[in-house]
């Protein structure tokens, strides 16, 4: 496989590619096995992939290699009652009494439930889903002693479809997929040139197979090396590894098999090779050595060609020092962020919106909350129950007719009213350079601080992007953590030139990712206005006035609240013209007043935006 | 359903499991809450603890699972007069899943649609707090929790009673059950009004050692490749547990606290600037549990320093860029408090 692409293109930018999209495929192909051979073990695969051709490939191939098990989809939008069981009308009004459908988790017992656009899938359904992992049995709506619980052993495929950093899926589902596939990037020419294996693999015992703790130890320092804290992940790791082995027709896990573990799972590989000091033999590494991106680690070619070379033995020890160096690319290195931001999303809000179309169910209410809504069908029925005998009497008596089975009127119509979250999420882009830095830098953090102990007690969320140096960083994706915020602060530095134009590009892009997420930004812009530090990280001051000017004013287009704090010694012009051109309110602020700029931010968080 | 993973053998995690064995003792407590990372055993200990616990005992089909000579008013089947009274049975004590997606209706019960319907009749379909009766209710990511939610669950919690008021309905029925909330402090913080209504608080962390992860790795394999084998090797320690469970129930009412040690635990509270009674309270009766799970009469000192952190962290005052937390203040203060003791 590797050897078609390497006489054609041998290096260079598309070489590189073409060698990136084997390995996904290879690895796809590779995890598709370990599912069919382990089932809900290792709980399932998260794959990464946009919906596409190839995925719908990949997918049919996933389904024929777990061949018995039958494949579930589940409805986007699905709900917790649709999960885990819920009133069969269909049934109930054939039979005359009431029949409650087992849910597609009971349904899917023994198969694979594909989740469609997973980074979507609402948090409450996805805690039942992991209960079903958990526990092997279906979480019971309905309590109930004398009924048991309904066996569900799901083999979970997360299809997750996100593009913007801050969709992610469920962190409680993300921790319990013991397979991370990414087929983004994988071409059409590699898939025709892979014959795929549809025979299901060699039915071999994987519990069997020996893991020793030298190994083991090294996977453990890797996955945390990593930032997989997570034992359960290193768990799935380990399993991993011995069912590579077992398909490998081995009785004990090698190195090969952990590096393999190791990418599947935690999706780490070398992204760089290292020092030429410790680099002398292995042949396919010098050429691969200038690609930036991933490059199969030694293991890998050690896999592909099928022998034990002696690399293999410490190419666990290579791998782990490569992390530690921080030459890796890891797929889902940053799943704790990612869990923290993806958990800052979900729960309470601060202002909602009641009676909207969309959002949670909180109730019901005799008035439509909305001209043409659609009735509870459950919550009339349950309106219209107490009063069935006396009306059945009533009717028999007016009319003399027989009466239907049902007597439903008017009054007994109910309708589910939904709340709908709108959050506020105030965007700090705050001058870290070296000219606001030493004086007032500290300040600042401190009243941010103390600004997001009062945003946390509002609930609403919090992110931080610092600019200095050549460009603005995202130093906190949008949160409600005050143990992730505080980490965060605690470790920005200060000094160095003003990016201003990167800071205000960065606050715009978030503000309106946050605002299609539903949420109402409101971004706080701190600075003493000189920025000398164009987008490309220049030092053209003239070029960066231009700069800031464009996206200053297209903060006005879009319409986005803003803040403009002046946080220079004493006022300048530059700032204010910022403000002009920002359509941001101006403050001026002598002293990092914590309390007075808490109160500014909150105030404009409820004001909504600019008329 | 597969037996759950045995309490004895949950690796490390010393403060989640003492804590979750006092609120077992004294369910009067009010609760526990677990927060930690991902993956560090907290539904595992909880399920488990559910297991360990001597069987209960009540009435065949009994949705409130009500104490056999003492039939609670709401329950129509242990009311039943004579011989139609259910027979008796042992049930595994309760152990309630809270989903995250749960409405009000499936927790406090509502109309029973079917009765309704089909007898015309008002009848109760009980919730999830009558089936976590004299058992325990446990809710994952307890901060994710909507707070309409969370704010009932306190309020049974605390009173022991679920008073339904609603659908022409009325109804009260005991929900007497430990509350055991566990979340990752990362994704959101818990209110704090809602924090002090936590007994116990416990924070759990990753296992940084690698031994003992290797260890948690293994056990938790050879859990999964024979349950059945694995359940029984570690049947013996097990039961050691529950004795000392039974026990500690039997002498919690007899267990002392001398006035030198209650005038001391005030004194602790008053230096760490709590507010109300309900910390003092919850710290005398941990202690206690805690003296009467170690098979003693009397409560001692080192009983009330062991569990202080539990049960005053989340009642302190937070400074919320406190980096340090506040465990170390509580070991400060106890430690200042062991030094004025010695000159008085």
């Amino acid at each position: 496989m590797p050897g078609t692409a390497m006489h054609e293109d041998g290096d260079g930018p598309f070489g590189a590619l073409q060698r990136q999209s084997e390995d996904r495929w290879r690895d796809a192909l590779t995890a598709a096995q370990i599912l069919a051979v382990a089932g809900p073990d290792i709980g399932g695969l998260w794959l990464t992939a946009r919906a596409s051709g190839i995925r719908d490939h990949f997918l049919d191939h996933l389904c024929t290699l777990n061949q018995p098990r039958r494949a579930t989809r589940l409805p986007p939008g699905t709900t917790a009652t649709a999960l885990c069981g819920h009133l069969d009308i269909a049934r109930s009004t054939a039979a005359g009494r009431i029949v409650w459908d087992s849910g597609i988790l009971a349904a899917a017992d023994a198969g694979i439930l594909f989740i469609p656009m997973a980074e979507r899938l609402d948090p409450g359904a996805a805690a039942m889903i992991a209960e079903a992992m958990d526990t092997g049995t279906c979480p019971r709506l309905r309590p109930n002693a004398n009924e048991a619980r309904h066996p569900s052993r799901v083999t979970i495929v997360a299809l997750d479809e996100a593009s913007a950093p801050e969709e992610m899926i469920p962190s409680c589902l993300s921790d319990r997929l013991g397979l991370h596939i990414q087929l983004d990037g994988v071409m059409l020419k590699t898939i025709k040139a892979v014959v795929l294996n549809t025979a299901p693999a060699p039915v071999t015992d994987w519990r069997s197979v020996r893991l020793d703790d030298g190994m083991m130890e090294q996977l453990c320092a890797i996955s945390s090396a990593t930032g997989h804290m997570s034992v359960r992940v290193l768990h799935h790791v380990s399993k991993v590894t011995r069912i590579h082995a077992a398909l490998g027709g081995r009785v004990v896990a090698e190195a090969q098999d952990a590096v393999a573990a190791l990418r599947l799972c935690l999706g780490v590989r070398l992204t760089q090779t290292q020092p030429s000091a410790d680099q002398a033999p292995p042949p396919p590494e010098p050429a691969a050595a200038r690609d930036a991106q991933s490059q199969p680690p030694p293991g890998d070619a050690g896999e592909s060609e099928g022998n034990g070379t002696p690399q293999d033995l410490d190419s666990l020890t290579e791998l782990l020092a490569a992390v530690e160096q921080g030459a890796v690319d890891g797929l889902t290195l940053t799943v704790g962020e990612r869990a923290a931001r993806q958990g800052s999303r979900t729960g309470k809000g601060g202002a909602t919106a009641r009676n909207v179309r969309r959002g949670r169910p909180f109730g019901s209410s005799s008035t439509p909350p909305f001209p043409d809504a659609r009735p509870d069908l459950v919550e009339t029925l349950r309106a219209a129950a107490p009063w069935q005998r006396l009306r059945t009497r009533l009717m028999a008596a007016q009319t003399g007719a027989a009466p239907p089975a049902l007597l439903i009127r008017k009054e007994d119509f109910r309708y589910r009213r939904r709340k709908h979250q709108q959050a506020s999420t105030a965007i700090f882009v705050v001058d870290a350079s070296g000219s606001t830095a030493l004086e007032r830098l500290g300040e600042t953090k401190g009243a941010i601080e103390q600004l997001l102990a009062s945003c946390y007690v509002r609930r609403d969320e919090v992110s931080l992007i610092a600019f200095r140096g050549k460009a603005a960083e995202i130093l906190m994706q949008p949160t409600r953590s005050l143990v992730a915020a505080k980490r965060k602060l605690a470790a920005l530095p200060g000094g160095g030139p003003t990016p201003l134009a990167s800071g205000l590009e960065r606050g715009l892009e978030m503000a309106l990712a946050a605002r299609r997420r539903g949420s109402t930004p409101v971004v706080v812009v701190m600075t003493d206005g000189s920025g000398n530090i164009a987008l490309d990280g220049t030092a053209d001051r003239a070029l960066a006035g231009r700069q800031t000017e464009t996206i200053a004013r297209l903060y006005r287009a879009q319409g986005l609240k803003s803040i403009c704090i002046d946080i220079a010694r004493r006022p300048r012009d530059s700032v204010t013209n910022l403000a002009g051109l920002l359509g941001a309110d101006l403050h001026l602020l002598r002293q990092a007043n914590a309390a007075h700029m808490s109160e500014i931010v909150r105030a404009s968080m409820h004001r909504g935006p600019p008329v | 359903m597969p037996k759950p993973f045995p309490f004895s053998a949950i690796v490390g995690q010393e403060d989640m499991k003492k804590a979750l064995l006092l609120a077992a003792v004294e369910p009067l407590l009010g609760g526990v809450l677990v927060m930690g990372d991902r993956g560090t055993g907290k539904s595992t200990a909880v399920r488990a603890l559910a297991e360990l616990l001597p069987k209960i005992e009540t009435r065949t089909n009994c949705r409130y699972n009500c104490q056999p000579n003492d039939p609670q008013p709401a329950c129509t089947r242990c009311q039943a007069a004579g011989a139609e009274k259910p027979a008796l049975v042992k049930i595994r004590t309760p152990m309630v899943d809270l989903p995250l997606g749960a409405t009000e209706d499936r927790v406090c019960g509502s109309l029973d649609i079917e009765k309704a319907l089909v007898a015309g009749e008002r009848a109760f379909e009980p919730g999830l707090l009558a089936a976590a009766n004299r058992g325990f209710l446990y809710i994952d990511e307890v901060n994710l929790l909507e707070d309409h939610l969370v704010d009932l669950l306190l309020d049974a919690a605390a009173s022991g009673v679920n008073v339904v008021e609603r659908e022409g309905l009325s109804i009260r029925h005991a929900a007497r059950f430990v509350l055991v909330g566990s979340g990752n402090p990362e994704e959101g913080d818990l209110r704090p009004q809602l924090l002090d209504r936590f007994g116990l608080s416990v924070e759990v962390r990753t296992i940084m050692d690698l031994k003992q992860r290797i260890e948690v790795i293994r056990r938790r394999d050879a859990y999964e490749t024979d349950p059945e084998a694995f359940v029984a090797s570690w049947a013996k320690r097990d039961t050691a547990i529950r004795s000392r469970v039974v026990a500690a129930r039997k002498i919690m009412r007899q267990v002392a606290v001398p006035d030198a040690i209650l005038f001391r635990l005030s004194q602790l509270c008053m230096r760490l600037g709590i507010d109300g009674m309900r910390g003092e309270l919850t710290l005398m009766r941990a202690g206690r549990a805690s003296a009467a799970l170690d098979g003693r009469l009397e409560v001692n000192w080192t009983d009330i320093e062991e569990v202080a952190p539990m049960v005053l962290c989340h009642r302190l005052r937070r400074d919320p860029m406190d980096e340090a937390g506040t465990a170390p203040r509580i070991e400060r203060a106890l430690a200042a408090l062991d030094a004025g003791h010695g000159h008085a």
